[in-house]
């Protein structure tokens, strides 16, 4: 362009004339310009730099929870075909338990094995295996009473002096205490008479070992039996005992 | 109106090169849910990796027999008769740890029955009410109970299989 003052041609971009330094106003408006759209360029770019972490941070939220979305299914999908094939190997195994096995070792009154038996072929309390479900339940409480048995015993045996825990003590009174009670659902309505007898020679052992080992009496025995656990009286007796035997308690 | 571009521009950004538009709200709504997928999967892998090292250590049949020959050599027998009962373990080689809790179990109903019997009670026979409210009955000879569990603890020293139970069993014939 020309300047309107000199006659001189520069590019209309330059803010004045370069010969006379006239100023010229396309070129200031195209200056203003450029400068308005630098400041609006920088202003955006700083608008996103200041947005870009929430934009990020919202895309790896959106991943996460497809993620989680697609490790449910698939873990549920595989919950489903494991349940299926532990169904299919269940009914194998069951199919390959055998009654007569398991009367065999009923009548060689060998409740472990018999208790492994059901529990490895999956039977315990299927049809066809409720005597043998009934005597394990029995069995169970048996060995609960037995075990504390055994660590009052050891301590007599080779304890040098030394007292069973106070724990052991209670333990072995409140099993007792339920077998003779025979309340629970273990021992409610015995359906086969092998199994009665069991009960009662159970209960005539924990009987044997409460007389024998805590020289309780007969009389003793029957106010124990009707008491409720955790009551005083309760816990009374359990002192009695462990006192009879020399024993300190404490609660 | 300004306010009301202000409120919507704090919640979403729109801008001229690219449509970065952002929810705030929806976005702390699936930040929560995120977190909490995080934290279950996070948790799931713990309890799994937890299992696994559980399973591989303290478990097999490596590790039964070697626990339950540590509580046979520290005369736990309790723990020997609860563990071999809590795992079922009624294979062949536990046959050495059945024999003696067994003849331990079979030593101990001898000493009770022999105790009641030397407390001069020769029958034991009395009547009570059990839970359930009904009339239960406790009966036993200790003459026969004494004579049948003293037999056993012979029977049990005298056929004994295992060597290492030799000692136990027939201490408890000597009683």
């Amino acid at each position: 362009m020309e300047c309107v003052k000199c006659g001189y041609d520069y590019p209309a971009k330059e803010i004045k004339c370069p010969y006379c330094g006239e100023p010229n106003p396309l070129g200031i408006a195209w200056k203003e310009e450029e400068e308005q759209k630098r400041a609006e360029t920088e202003h955006t770019k700083r608008r996103i730099l200041k947005s870009m972490p929430l934009y990020i941070a919202n895309k790896l939220v959106n991943v996460i929870l497809i993620l989680g979305v697609l490790l449910s299914v698939v873990f549920v999908a595989i919950a489903f075909i494991a349940s299926g094939v532990e169904s299919a190997l269940t009914e194998r195994k069951q199919s390959q338990a055998s009654v007569a096995e398991a009367e065999k070792l009923f009548e060689e009154d060998d409740n472990a094995a018999l208790k492994t038996y059901l529990k490895q072929y999956e039977v315990f309390g299927k049809v066809g295996y409720e005597k043998y479900t009934e005597r394990v339940l029995l069995y169970d409480e048996y060995v609960e009473f037995m075990r504390s048995a055994f660590e009052i015993q050891q301590v007599l045996d080779w304890g040098r002096g030394e007292q069973p825990n106070i724990i052991w003590v209670d333990g072995f009174m409140d099993a007792g205490h339920d077998i003779l009670q025979a309340d629970s659902y273990e021992f409610r309505d015995l359906e086969y008479d092998e199994n009665i007898q069991y009960l009662e020679e159970m209960q005539g052992q924990v009987s044997a070992v409460f007389m024998g080992v805590f020289e309780m009496t007969e009389d003793e025995m029957k106010s124990f039996v009707g008491l409720p656990e955790y009551s005083e009286e309760y816990d009374e007796t359990v002192k009695m005992v462990m006192e009879r035997k020399g024993w300190e308690y404490a609660e | 109106m300004q306010n009301k571009i202000k409120i919507k521009e704090l919640f979403q950004f729109k801008d001229k090169t690219g449509e970065y538009k952002v929810n705030l709200v929806a976005f702390i709504i699936k930040s929560i849910a995120a977190f909490l997928v995080v934290l279950t999967a996070i948790s799931a892998i713990g309890v799994v990796w937890e299992m696994v090292i559980d399973e591989a250590e303290y478990s097999g049949q490596e590790y039964y027999l070697s626990r339950c020959e540590q509580l046979y050599m520290d005369r736990e027998f309790s723990q020997l008769y609860d563990n071999m009962n809590l795992y079922n373990l009624t294979e062949p080689e536990y046959d050495k740890y059945w024999e003696l809790v067994n003849g331990y179990q079979d030593n101990l109903l001898y000493l009770s029955y022999r105790s009641v019997q030397e407390q001069g009670k020769k029958q034991v026979d009395f009547a009570y009410i059990n839970g359930e409210e009904e009339s239960a009955r406790i009966y036993f000879d200790a003459d026969e109970k004494t004579q049948y569990y003293g037999n056993k603890v012979q029977e049990n020293a005298e056929n004994c299989r295992f060597e290492s139970n030799e000692r136990y069993l027939a201490g408890f014939a000597e009683k």
